[in-house]
């Protein structure tokens, strides 16, 4: 039931619209603030969905569009029955599926370790769940944090 | 986020606070380099980080790196209870010399 769903606003829109460059971070991360302290929601978790969307975020800033023109769409909801939090990414870049890379492997030698991998990672354990779709032109990403599960 | 560096010797101590994220730390990144000369022993001091994401890692990585390039040591102190999760959700906490 629609009613049961809460999306949150920025500014008068459904949507944070703002340039794909990682220098536009904190303008979600202020949006992402408030909505917490709206919902109450703890520090710990405060800080997973932070994280989480550093890394979603910073991907599509860096990857999405190889011309370095292009926009992140965000929209955030909140479904009360079963008090999840749906933080919905979009962008028109290039179709990429964030979930099909590999996770690194975490229990190599420091020295020999890549980065690379290990904030999808990181994001996938922070989260409850994470999907992404293709649609008219546009990868989508949504993720989902129970908020009931206060100590994940 | 705001860094402090304390040098004695070939001692370095950084007093990191605030959020390491995408933006801040390509800026930690910039200001390590520029201290890191004739450096044997980096103590990276966490008490006020609040958070660390994969950006911070790499640049963790990059410091522990360079530290074990000169035969130095690196280590990272007090770091809270969130940072210690991610330090050991990436298996950061078993290589990396963590006070």
């Amino acid at each position: 039931m629609t009613e049961e769903i809460k999306i949150f606003n920025c500014d008068g829109n459904t949507q944070l619209i703002v340039p794909a460059d990682r220098k536009e971070f904190p303008v979600l991360r202020q949006w992402i603030l408030s909505i917490a302290a709206e919902l109450d929601i703890g520090k710990s978790i405060q800080k997973k969905l932070l994280i989480s969307c550093d890394e979603i975020f910073t991907n599509i800033a860096s990857y999405a569009y190889p011309d370095g023109n292009g926009t992140v769409e965000v929209s955030i909801e909140f479904v009360s029955p079963t008090r999840e939090l749906r933080i919905i990414f979009s962008d028109s870049g290039t179709a990429f599926d964030p979930l099909e890379i590999s996770d690194p492997d975490t229990g190599s030698a420091l020295s020999e370790r890549k980065v690379g991998g290990l904030g999808m990672f990181m994001v996938k354990s922070m989260m409850d769940s994470v999907e992404y779709s293709r649609k008219d032109g546009k990868n989508i990403l949504i993720l989902t944090k129970c908020l009931e599960k206060q100590n994940k | 986020m705001k860094v402090i560096f304390n040098r004695q010797d070939s001692t370095l101590t950084v007093v990191i606070s605030g959020n390491i994220d995408t933006v801040t730390a390509p800026e930690l990144d910039s200001q390590l380099q520029e201290n890191l000369t004739g450096i044997k022993d980096l103590i990276l001091d966490f008490t006020a980080v609040d958070y660390i994401s994969s950006a911070g890692l790499r640049v963790v990585l990059m410091a522990n790196q360079q530290m074990e390039d000169v035969d130095g040591n690196m280590t990272v102190e007090n770091v809270n209870e969130d940072v210690r999760d991610v330090f050991e959700m990436t298996g950061f906490d078993s290589l990396l010399n963590l006070k």
